[in-house]
């Protein structure tokens, strides 16, 4: 029923497995942040080289599902890269040579490095979402920003708790259209089309106030609201590992943007 | 005090009495009273099982036991509740929550992580239990309720009754003084029933813990009660009294307000006239017009599989096949997790099968040749609506109308005229008495969402009564009904039985067995028995099978004639 | 103890019920996994019309930072919803990843500061479209940075003002009509805004 992609989680033991999800954060950003900074397509090309190589030797998942998973990116890549370069401002410099001319569009040298650099962006914060998030379940994630880094715990748990809630609506969703369905409502023509989603998206959002609203009722009597200062049956601690893999990303990060070709 | 703000285990808190005095309470935007003027005393580790009719204000006493209400929930109180002396309204929720474990009606609503032991640890973090007896904790509870081994599963792929029975490792964890449990087996199969009245059993007798059991399987619970509180269905007190001495007067005030009766109770005292009989026994002993005929509904084949998680592909169904046949009611029984739900799913067209077919054709009208059988999911939605109906377990998904009244005719005037059948317009008046015939007429220009439960599942029932499919697939359709709403339910399925519906009804219910024409066991995604109802009391298809002819039995009076026990056809 | 009174005290608003917070990150779970659907299925293919038109699109990814505030009615409640929201679609494999932490931030960001200058106390159409407006120069802002840094002015211009309308009509008005459809189904019965 459910339409959500399985979650991608490691087969087998790595070394990124075993780092905290708060550090892997922190190194991630610095990648997302070095590959932002510039224009220039070396950047993102370095960060990508990087990148195959931590998901292959580090990150223990199943490597051979994340194509398929990024399939849906080629599309954006593709059309952020072209329209980069079709509408770059660089096209418009008359000091600048010429390298094609499709129809009335002038195209320039830099204007497709550009290009080629945006698109290159998006495949290396793919691939970095995938070392930061994929290495460990949500409730690892919510155990260290809790653990580690203070955020408050009725907030991330709150959260999580709603997270587990997730695969239910996507369950919800394809169950309210086969109830529609299977009461006969089969919409005609485009607006009774778009009534009729509008009806399903209403039904699908209360059902998620009711659920929410039970499991807060099911937290709170589990003591949830005491105010009590909660302990962790799973502890966390910023491990050898983690300042290795900071320390490393940024360099990569720092290699990435400062060395020159 | 001082464990509470420190937040160390309480590992021997003594069970607390239970006083009410005069006890209301009023939902906000509401204008009756949920509960009104309870009055009695639960002394210290006894048993109190609560009887009423749905909507009596059950749930919402175990809600204030909790503290829930009125300090979560916004609404009206008067009156005085004491729990081991605390009174409810002035102490905070927390100092409530350290002594009190709540079990809910639903599985799903309660679990809050992703993870097994995550889950039952979750209770111990909010107390601030230090981390090895948390360890300790989590491993306990999980072996008293039967779930050892699913440390590392993930709870969204458990099952209803394994769910129940996490919810209920939940709570024990924390060592309660006070246990609330609110229809605690309304999802478990036989031997999971079993299971937790065993453990019920012990913890009662233990005196360990006062006990709150709201409870529809009377016949398990009765016995472990030391007393009973009934309500009648305006949430007022009918009485308070030791379990083996409820007055006569206030068992008939009950059995008129709908609710479920203990058949001891009643055979006790001689009903009074007009007393209603149990709705199961009115139905095996109404006849039928028609035998079971033309072929509607076949699946063959079928093998359901879910998607990998950590612990490998899930393959629900394997090899599934059944087929169902016009005037046919046919039960699907089987322990939890045996794909029940998943079969229903498939033979609507809602689950593609991986391998195997299901067929299914319209009812066949005199004189005319029958269809083809059809694959589900190659109709359109009109012909589907035509030939099969599904009952779902969560009746909110199913409703696509902003009144209950929009709702019943909405089907009616979706296919009405088309395809060629026989379907008028649906008129007021029909609508109006199709709710009035589920208890639901004064509800007519009410929104479906802000329905009682009991309410919103008889009126998904009630939404295929004017344009009935030829085929109703219902899962757990008296799933926290009360007498009256069974009843109701079992009275429009005799109905379109005798007008020629198949109908397939999923179940833990034992009192709807005898009801049924036959029955389909499953267990693992196989089809283990496929035979009379009497056939498979006689010799239920699992091993051990005595919790299922004993659970079975747990729906009739302690020590009875067997001859007595309803049976369709014997008069 | 009684029923949400008329008008609510600062305290008590800036204290959030567990039940505010669950449902907020669980409607934000809700429009997370449609940012999701919406990134995978329509977005892609509605980037081939290039980015003016594209941006006429966007408009969705702001939803929660205006739905969750006229629900709950909390301080913080459109930075945190749109927090969720980009963290699921994060989670759940959208390829912006941790991209749309950054842009969640923003959006939230500039929805909040036009809730913080009412005081959380004013909830009519005329704020959800301000609030909407705000969450879109968020977008706005961010899409100009990070997605298309090498476009023309006047193109990034006409990027800027599309993706800014998109919010008010598709966030601003859809979403104030949402909230009203779903106080008119009961459901908000526990928030101050379905009493
Ligand atoms: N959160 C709520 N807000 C408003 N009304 C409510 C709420 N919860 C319950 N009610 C109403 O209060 C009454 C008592 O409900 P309650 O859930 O306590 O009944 P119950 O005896 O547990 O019924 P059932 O057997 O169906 O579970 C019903 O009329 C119900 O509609
Ligand atoms: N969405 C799902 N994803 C993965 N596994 C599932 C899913 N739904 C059900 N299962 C698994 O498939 C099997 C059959 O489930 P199903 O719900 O059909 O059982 P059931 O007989 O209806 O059980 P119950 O009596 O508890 O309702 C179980 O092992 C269950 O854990
Ligand atoms: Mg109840
Ligand atoms: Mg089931």
């Amino acid at each position: 029923m459910s339409v959500l992609p399985a979650p991608l989680a490691p087969t087998r033991p790595a070394f990124l497995t075993r780092t905290t999800p708060a550090a892997r954060l922190v190194a991630g950003t610095a990648w997302l942040v070095a590959a932002i900074v510039t224009l220039d397509p070396i950047v993102p090309a370095r960060l990508f080289l990087a990148a195959i190589v931590a998901l292959w030797l580090w990150s223990g998942l199943p490597l051979r599902r994340i194509p398929a998973r990024l399939a849906p990116l080629g599309f954006a890549i593709l059309s952020l890269t072209v329209f980069s370069i079709l509408l770059s401002s660089a096209n418009g410099d008359r000091s600048l040579a010429t390298m094609a001319q499709i129809g009335p569009a002038r195209i320039t040298g830099p204007a497709i490095s550009a290009g080629l650099a945006i698109g290159l962006r998006v495949v290396v914060i793919a691939l970095t979402t995938l070392l930061v998030f994929g290495p460990s379940d949500p409730t690892r994630m919510a155990d260290s920003l809790v653990q580690q880094w203070h955020v408050p715990d009725r907030f991330a748990y709150g959260t999580l708790a709603a997270l587990r809630v997730a695969p239910f609506m996507a369950g919800d969703w394809a169950t309210i259209g086969a109830a529609r369905r299977l009461r006969g409502l089969a919409p005609r023509g485009p607006v009774a089309r778009v009534r009729e989603a509008g009806g399903r998206l209403l039904v699908m959002l209360v059902s998620a106030i009711r659920r929410a609203e039970r499991l807060a009722l099911a937290m709170d009597a589990r003591g949830f609201d005491s105010g009590v200062r909660r302990t962790h049956f799973r502890e966390l601690r910023t491990n050898w590992r983690d300042w290795l893999t900071i320390v490393l990303s940024f360099a990569v990060a720092a290699a990435a943007l400062f060395v020159a070709r | 005090m001082t464990e509470a703000t420190t937040g160390r285990p309480l590992t021997a808190v003594s069970p607390p009495s239970i006083e009410a005095t005069d006890l209301s309470w009023t939902y906000a935007g509401r204008s009756r009273p949920a509960i009104e003027g309870l009055t009695f005393r639960l002394e210290a580790g006894r048993v109190l099982l609560v009887l009423g009719p749905s909507g009596s204000g059950k749930s919402t006493l175990a809600r204030a036991l909790a503290g829930l209400v009125p300090h979560v929930v916004p609404g009206r109180w008067q009156g005085g509740l004491r729990v081991g002396g605390l009174e409810v309204a002035e102490t905070p929720a927390r100092l409530l929550g350290e002594r009190i474990g709540l079990v809910f009606q639903d599985p799903d609503s309660q679990l809050v992580m992703s993870r097994v032991d995550d889950e039952v640890a979750f209770g111990l973090e909010n107390r601030a239990w230090p981390r090895p007896e948390m360890v300790s904790g989590v491993r306990e509870a999980l072996a008293q309720a039967g779930l050892s081994g699913f440390e590392q599963r993930s709870t969204v792929t458990l099952s209803g009754g394994e769910k129940q029975r996490l919810a209920i490792a939940d709570v024990l964890a924390a060592r309660p003084g006070l246990l609330v449990l609110d229809e605690p087996t309304a999802n478990l199969d036989p031997p999971g029933m079993y299971a937790v009245f065993e453990r019920l059993a012990i913890l009662a007798r233990r005196r360990e813990h006062t006990i709150v059991l709201i409870e529809h399987r009377l016949e398990a619970a009765l016995p472990l009660a030391d007393e009973v509180l009934l309500l009648d269905d305006e949430g007022h007190q009918l009485a308070f009294a030791p379990a083996g001495a409820v007055g006569r007067e206030a068992v008939e005030l009950l059995e008129r307000s709908g609710a479920w009766v203990p058949r001891a109770w009643r055979g006790a005292q001689p009903a009074a006239s007009g007393a209603v009989e149990p709705a199961v026994e009115r139905a095996a002993s109404g006849g039928r017009a028609i035998e079971a005929g033309a072929l509607l509904l076949e699946a063959a084949d079928v093998r359901v599989e879910y998607p990998a998680d950590e612990s490998g592909k899930r393959v629900a169904l394997d090899g599934v096949s059944v087929s169902v046949r016009a005037g046919e009611r046919v039960a699907l029984v089987g322990p939890n997790g045996a794909g029940k739900s998943s079969l229903l799913f498939a033979m609507a067209g809602l689950l593609r099968p991986a391998d195997g077919t299901v067929r299914l054709r319209a009812l066949p009208r005199d004189g005319e040749a029958a269809e083809p059988m059809r694959d589900p999911s190659r109709l359109s939605a009109r012909e589907l609506a035509a030939r099969i109906g599904l009952v779902f377990q969560d009746p909110e998904l199913g409703f696509v109308a902003g009144t209950a009244r929009d709702e019943v005719s909405a089907s009616a005037r979706a296919i009405g005229g088309r395809d060629g059948t026989s379907a008028r317009a649906p008129d007021e008046q029909g609508t109006d008495g199709v709710l009035a015939s589920f208890g639901l007429g004064h509800l007519a220009t009410e929104i479906p969402f802000r329905l009682s439960q009991g309410e919103q599942r008889r009126l998904s029932l009630a939404a295929l009564a004017l344009r009935p499919p030829a085929v109703l697939l219902l899962d757990e359709p008296t799933f926290g009904l009360d007498r009256r709403g069974t009843e109701a339910v079992l009275a429009l399925l005799d109905e379109r039985r005798t007008a020629g519906q198949a109908q397939v009804l999923a179940t833990h219910d034992p009192r709807l067995l005898p009801a049924c024409d036959r029955v389909v066991a499953l267990d693992r995604g196989r089809v283990v028995f496929d035979g009379s109802p009497d056939a498979f009391l006689a010799a239920p298809p699992y091993a051990p099978a005595s919790p299922w002819r004993d659970g079975v039995a747990l729906g009739r009076p302690a020590g009875s004639d067997p001859a007595a026990i309803p049976r369709r056809g014997a008069r | 103890m009684n029923a949400f009174p008329a008008s609510r005290h600062s305290a008590e608003l800036f204290r959030w019920r567990t039940v505010d917070i669950v449902v907020v990150a669980l409607l934000a779970v809700a429009f997370g996994v449609v940012f999701w659907a919406w990134g995978t299925y329509v977005w892609a293919w509605g980037s081939f019309l290039g980015p003016q038109t594209e941006s006429l699109l966007t408009g969705v990814w702001l939803l929660p930072a205006v739905v969750c505030p006229l629900i709950v009615r909390r301080p913080g409640a459109a930075l945190f919803g749109e927090l969720v929201a980009a963290v699921v679609s994060a989670l759940l494999g959208s390829y912006w990843g941790l991209d749309t932490l950054l842009s969640g931030l923003l959006q939230g960001a500039g929805a909040e500061v036009v809730f913080f200058v009412t005081m959380y106390r004013a909830w009519n159409p005329a704020v959800a479209i301000l609030a909407a407006a705000g969450a879109g120069i968020g977008e706005a802002t961010h899409d100009l940075i990070v997605s298309y840094p090498g476009i023309d002015y006047a193109g990034r211009a006409a990027i800027g003002a599309a993706e800014i309308v998109s919010a008010i009509v598709v966030v601003g008005i859809g979403g104030w009509l949402l909230v009203r459809a779903l106080r008119q189904t009961g459901a908000l019965q526990t928030f101050p805004s379905g009493a």
